[in-house]
């Protein structure tokens, strides 16, 4: 086994162009020469892809429309994205299959794994991770996975988590800040000792493969190949510190320290996703909001989120329970606001970026998860439709993640994880 | 032992077979397998539900191929095995076969599921090549760095889990995520290791007095607040102040209120809330300049507030300090009514705001709006007087640290201008090369666990040396050879050929299994020479390991995963239910169940120490929890238990009670599905898909219990839950914090008043509801009606308690569960122990003897 050294893929001219250039797209100026950016890349904008993740899900109640038709009456939460409502599905009767282990089948949301609490569970690639190996070349980052702690959706092909970021802060030096003269030292210094892995990997592993049976030796080659993967990535790093970060007009967020306000690190959290995709950081992105059982200071609330989810049908928690889901869908709303204010080429931000925000429980009020809420905004699909599957007899929620890979242009992906084929109805505008 | 069927299924499933069936050489003939010899069998009493037409629970057995190399087909036929060796097949109504006609079916089918494995292990091993867990990584570099107490593992992503722990292959998989991250913890820590700074910070003691009331800003802005708001009482000596002017302020308007302290001003402050969330904790008059040890002392006493006047206590009350993380960094416990100082040692990181809760403190926040100004007069509550706060340190004598001191040896430093990488010296050497070649052989020599041989280090001094070249400062150059050592697979790999493990293997997995670190000197000793291999040597080393201070790390590591102690934060009691919880209480239940576990090694505890016991691990918190006086202070002690106590053994613990419960209700589905599986190893089978879960009735309508006995009469339900259910109805006499109650607590609509009580000094806000029937009736038919009577019944399950926890350590200590080819070697050490009544320390040394843990 020879160290060997990825002779990287030059970036495109046009790449280069975003990375100078990302100060054209800021609102103001943007305004007044909004083809500037279109002239110089002669190809469509590129597609993004965002997965929300909201851990407790919805009220169905308030969230499922009676009628399966366009111009179905808005439930009570859809009533905050109503703006939108031509460029959002609202998909129902969806779900994955063999998702069982209560909180722990989070971990499956965009895997669609099943049995996430067995002894012997092993995940599997979630689809950000497996859209990020087709979209990520041209970007800084691959993907950013973002979270309210370390937790992450998102799940490598190994089947190994993804640390999440978590601090809004954090994502705002990644996306704009220069590193510290500190900080550029220490990438150097990995990237270097990641070739020098490289040789000792190449000295010693002829000598102690000797000494091991076979499924050892492809143990001891999945750790060779990925110590690869990891200098690959590495290098990659490299390769931007010497490219420009893009400017914004934004300012680095304050990181909330109240530990309860869960719902303002929300917001915070979609406004750096917004910024990731307006300064094509990146094209696809994951954000977990898990389980939180913080009491949200916000009039009317005296209980944790978590225990309201468990209503058990009493009336003052579902009080509540609404109060803080309308919340969640106005922050959601703020999202979409932004997506759709920000014009890109002829049309929106919005209309390249497919976002999808969805729970893996039904009803987190017995971890049931049967019937995912699933809301699809944007991404140059047909919109404004209520997808209305089978509430008894599920449709795979994957079949979803089947049209998402098409649209991105990832055709190879026949079906995802447990998908039958691409999601019946939902079809480019 | 059905339980080890879900085990073996998942090992072979993943482990075994997966993608080496094609490349090994096919061992289809071991054993001597043939399905002709079952068919008669099959004929007889199994066709019948489970041929292609019927298919009885989707089990078609013409399906199922005889090639039990296949891994598909070894599962199914090692299921079938399971389910007519446990006797639940043929079921019940149908025909029993003839004692004969049973064994030489499942002989013959044993030995054929046995002999596939024996070959694959004769050429594998049981365990497989893995790499260090996240513990076990962080683990070594403390011990390699002398770095005791820097926190390392929450820094790299959480490990996957495979027969509950995080030590097998199949947890501790590979991506280039994790190896990322354990390239940059390596280089944290090497960072952290050094010297910050040429010279050392004096120890400086800092005290902080309260010194008037409106300074109280200057200590904790909390504290501020509480007066501000009159849930705080002003001291003036042990006297209440009655000299302060409070000026509302306007929230709306933007406007502050302001405390005017007139003289003589106050020099202590009562408390009475410990909620982290509602104003600022950080102590402001404290700032570490240097990462290290430090005294935090409090000077004040414990008092109870009686509507504004202040009584004699009879508690100890507890400040608790922690960082920014929220991790204990110490507490410190006052005794009542008179002034003392307590007194706790810190670990403090450099420019790390340090936290105070007065975390004893009955009450989270206080809600009365109906009153203002002077609060306290409204209220009946334990509290804190404090005095003041004071910090000395660093106590460090030693300088530069010996973590620097294993970096760079004793090469003298010198002072320059701050670097990149933060430190403001550099090394004086006039040999860079050979002082780099001798440091990065000495570091290597203790990170490997292995002799170091000719050619281990010259990469890494390759490495040193191209930088040195290339005009870098030493120091860099020495830590790039440093973190090629740490990142090599010799370190980071766990590597065992197969065969007998060699005195250095099995040093290594001795010490992972007893102190999740890796070997000390001492053993590394009895490795270099040998001696190790030696039975008597093996066990010295093995008791010395569960004596010493690092096996608190196996206590901890082992029952976060065994009990799922990680899980236990995952939710809070419910505010309004629950007003006697605090985070003291969960920090005191964690301290309880690994005191307790270490109490059963110890005192070589039985199995049966699982489900019962005469005393209890508690401090005063849990005291009060499990209602049993006269217990004091903080620190966990061992406590005997009154006769009548319906406490006893790991079951009752709070915390195990608590991870069973969402904080709101608890559910005899879940805890008896938990007893089951964690504790008394009889795992009910998996839920079937798509059904709603039951969920208790908060309203107080129906019980649990009710709603149960209705999903009970459904057919497809009644078998499994006849199982389930008994040890949760058992478990209902224990609240979501494992409080003793008869009845169950109910919310209360708005306005509406609760019973008629008050905790820490506020009406409760709850009504009492339907009565708790705990009675119950095991599958044997054994009934009991409390507690005390199900702790009776479970005197049968003492074998199967002992081989689950068998089970448990076996995956731990050896990286792989036991599984078929096994069961004869697991039986040998329960066969061993039985005489002591499977006691804990007994089954370890039985198991380290064992050829489960000597071979790889």
């Amino acid at each position: 086994m020879t160290p060997h050294l990825t002779s990287h893929r030059p970036l495109s001219r046009r790449t280069l162009l975003r990375g100078a250039g990302a100060a054209l797209s800021l609102p103001v100026l943007e305004a007044m020469q909004p083809s500037v950016f279109a002239k110089a890349a002669a190809t469509p904008p590129p597609l993004r892809m965002m997965f929300i993740h909201l851990h407790l899900g919805f009220l169905a109640k308030n969230f499922v429309p009676e009628q399966a038709e366009r111009g179905y009456g808005m439930p009570r939460y859809l009533r905050e994205i109503e703006e939108w409502r031509d460029q959002f599905t609202v998909i129902t009767g969806t779900s994955h299959p063999g998702a069982t282990g209560g909180h722990k089948s989070d971990v499956s949301f965009l895997t669609a794994a099943p049995d996430a609490a067995s002894a012997s569970f092993k995940n599997s690639i979630s689809v950000d991770q497996l859209a990020a190996g087709y979209l990520g070349n041209e970007t800084r980052y691959d993907y950013l996975t973002l979270g309210l702690d370390s937790r992450s959706s998102s799940v490598t092909r190994s089947g190994a988590d993804i640390p999440a970021l978590h601090k809004p802060g954090d994502v705002f030096a990644r996306l704009f800040l220069k590193g510290s003269v500190k900080e550029r030292a220490a990438t150097i210094r990995r990237l270097e000792d990641g070739r020098s892995i490289m040789d000792f990997v190449g000295e010693s592993s002829r000598t102690m493969a000797k000494r091991l049976g076979h499924r050892d030796k492809e143990k001891l080659d999945e750790y060779f190949t990925n110590i690869r993967e990891t200098e690959k990535r590495l290098q990659k790093s490299r390769t931007w510190q010497e490219i420009p970060k893009p400017e914004t007009g934004a300012k680095k967020p304050e990181d909330i320290r109240d530990k309860s306000d869960f719902i303002s690190q929300i917001s915070l959290m979609y406004d750096m996703m917004h910024l990731a995709v307006e300064s094509d950081s990146t094209r696809v992105l994951s954000f977990n909001q898990p389980n939180v059982n913080a009491v949200l200071p916000m009039e009317g609330i005296t209980q944790g989120y978590h225990s309201l989810s468990h209503h058990n049908r009493d009336p003052e928690k579902i009080r509540q329970l609404e109060l803080v889901e309308i919340e969640q869908m106005r922050r959601f709303a703020g999202l979409l606001k932004k997506l759709s204010k920000t014009r890109e080429d002829e049309g929106t931000l919005l209309d390249n970026t497919m976002v999808m925000m969805g729970s893996i429980f039904g009803d987190a009020n017995s971890h049931n998860t049967q019937n995912m809420p699933v809301i699809l905004a944007g991404g140059g699909f047909d919109h404004g439709q209520h997808l209305k599957f089978d509430r008894k007899n599920n449709t795979p929620t994957a079949n979803l993640y089947t049209s998402m890979l098409h649209r991105a242009g990832i055709g190879e992906v026949e079906k995802f994880a447990s998908a039958t084929g691409p999601l019946n109805g939902l079809d480019q505008a | 032992m059905r339980s080890q069927f879900f085990l073996v299924a998942a090992f072979l499933a993943t482990a075994v077979f997966c993608r080496a069936v094609d490349q090994s050489p096919t061992p289809a003939l071991a054993g001597g397998f043939e399905r002709a010899k079952l068919e008669s069998f099959l004929e007889t009493h199994c066709y019948e539900c489970h041929d292609d037409l019927t298919a009885e629970a989707d089990l078609d057995l013409f399906a199922i191929g005889d090639d039990l190399s296949n891994p598909a087909d070894f599962i199914d036929w090692s299921h079938v095995f399971e389910r007519v060796e446990n006797g639940e097949m043929p079921p019940e109504e149908k025909d029993r076969p003839a004692a004969e006609e049973l064994k030489l079916f499942l002989s013959h089918l044993e030995d054929g599921l046995i002999g596939i494995e024996q070959v694959l292990r004769a050429e594998q091993g049981r365990a497989e090549l893995r790499r260090l867990s996240r513990e076990e990584y962080a683990n070594s570099l403390k011990d390699i760095l002398d770095l005791p107490n820097v926190a390392l593992a929450e820094m790299l992503p959480p490990d996957g889990i495979e027969g509950h722990h995080r030590k097998s292959a199949n947890a501790l998989d590979f991506s280039h995520v994790t190896i990322a991250k354990y390239l940059d913890v390596a280089d944290y820590a090497l960072h952290e290791a050094l010297a910050p700074k040429l010279k050392k910070q004096p120890k400086k003691t800092v005290r902080a007095e309260v010194n008037g009331a409106h300074n109280l800003k200057n200590i904790v802005q909390t504290l501020l607040v509480q007066a501000k708001q009159g849930t705080a009482i002003p001291l003036n000596g042990q006297e209440i102040d009655t000299t302060i002017e409070s000026i509302r302020g306007n929230f709306n308007e933007g406007k502050p209120g302001t405390l005017i302290d007139h003289p003589p001003l106050a020099d202590g402050i009562v408390t009475f809330m410990n909620n982290e969330f509602n104003h600022n904790v950080k102590m402001s008059a404290f700032d570490v300049k240097q990462t290290g040890t430090y005294k935090m002392r409090v000077h004040g006493w414990a008092t109870l507030n009686d509507y504004g006047k202040l009584l004699p206590s009879d508690r100890v009350e507890t400040i608790a300090f922690y960082n920014a993380n929220g991790d204990v960094l110490g507490r410190v416990d006052l005794k009542p009514n008179e002034p003392n100082t307590g007194e706790a040692t810190l670990w403090l990181e450099e420019g790390e705001p340090i936290e105070y809760l007065a975390i004893s403190t009955p009450n989270r926040t206080f809600k009365i709006a109906k009153h203002y100004g002077e609060r306290w007069k409204h209220f009946k509550s334990h509290g804190i007087a404090i005095q003041w706060f004071e910090l000395e340190g660093p106590l460090e004598e030693q300088w530069p640290p010996e973590s620097h001191r294993r970096l760079v040896g004793d090469l003298k430093l010198e002072a320059t201008p701050e670097q990149t990488t933060g430190l403001s010296w550099k090394v004086v050497t006039d040999q860079p090369k050979v002082d780099a070649a001798r440091l990065i052989d000495e570091f290597a020599a203790r990170a490997f666990r292995r002799p170091l041989q000719s050619g281990d280090t010259d990469l890494a001094i390759e490495t040193a040396n191209a930088r040195i070249e290339a005009g870098e400062p030493f120091i860099e150059a020495l830590l790039a050879g440093y973190r090629t050592i740490l990142t090599s697979p010799e370190f980071l790999l766990r590597m065992e050929a197969p065969g007998p493990l060699d005195a250095w293997a099995l040093a290594t997995r001795l010490s992972f299994f007893l102190t999740n670190s890796p070997p000390d000197d001492e053993l590394r000793k009895a490795a270099a020479d040998g001696s190790l291999l030696q039975e008597a040597v093996l066990r010295t080393h093995t008791d010395r390991l569960l004596a010493s201070d690092k096996s608190e790390r196996f206590h901890e590591h082992f029952t976060d995963y065994w009990l799922n102690l990680r899980n236990i934060a995952l939710t809070e009691p419910d505010e309004n239910l629950y007003p006697e919880y605090s985070g003291l209480v969960t920090e005191s239940m964690l301290g309880e169940t690994r005191s307790y576990f270490a109490e059963m090694i110890t005192n070589n505890l039985g199995a049966m120490s699982v489900v019962d016991s005469d005393f209890v691990m508690i401090n005063q918190k849990l005291a009060e929890i499990y209602g049993i006086p006269g217990v004091q202070g903080s620190q966990i002690q061992k406590v005997s238990l009154p006769e009548e106590s319906p406490y006893g053994g790991l079951i009752t613990h709070g915390s195990i009670l608590k991870l069973t419960a969402n904080g709101t209700t608890t559910s005899p589905v879940v805890r008896g599905t938990f007893a089951l599986e964690h504790l008394l190893g009889d795992p009910p089978p998996p839920p079937p898909a798509a059904v709603p879960a039951i969920e208790p009735d908060v309203t107080g309508a129906a019980t649990i219990r009710e709603q149960l006995e209705l999903h009970r009469d459904a057919k497809e339900c009644r078998s499994c839950h006849a199982k389930i259910d008994p040890p949760g109805f058992a478990l209902e006499s224990f609240d979501v914090m494992g409080q003793w109650r008869e009845q169950y607590r109910v919310s209360i609509d708005r306005g509406q008043r609760g019973v008629d009580l008050e905790i820490g000094g506020r009406p409760v806000q709850f009504k009492n509801g339907a009565p708790v029937d705990p009675a119950g009736k095991l599958p044997n038919g054994t009934e009991f009606s409390n507690i005390h009577g199900f702790r009776e019944a479970l005197r049968t399950y003492e074998e199967k308690i002992a081989h689950n926890l068998l089970e448990h350590l076996t995956i731990y200590a050896t990286g792989a569960p036991l599984s078929f080819a096994d069961r004869s070697a697991a039986n040998a050490i329960l066969a061993t122990v039985e005489e002591d009544g499977y006691g804990t320390r007994s089954m370890i040394h039985a198991l380290v003897q064992s050829p489960l843990f000597r071979q790889k």
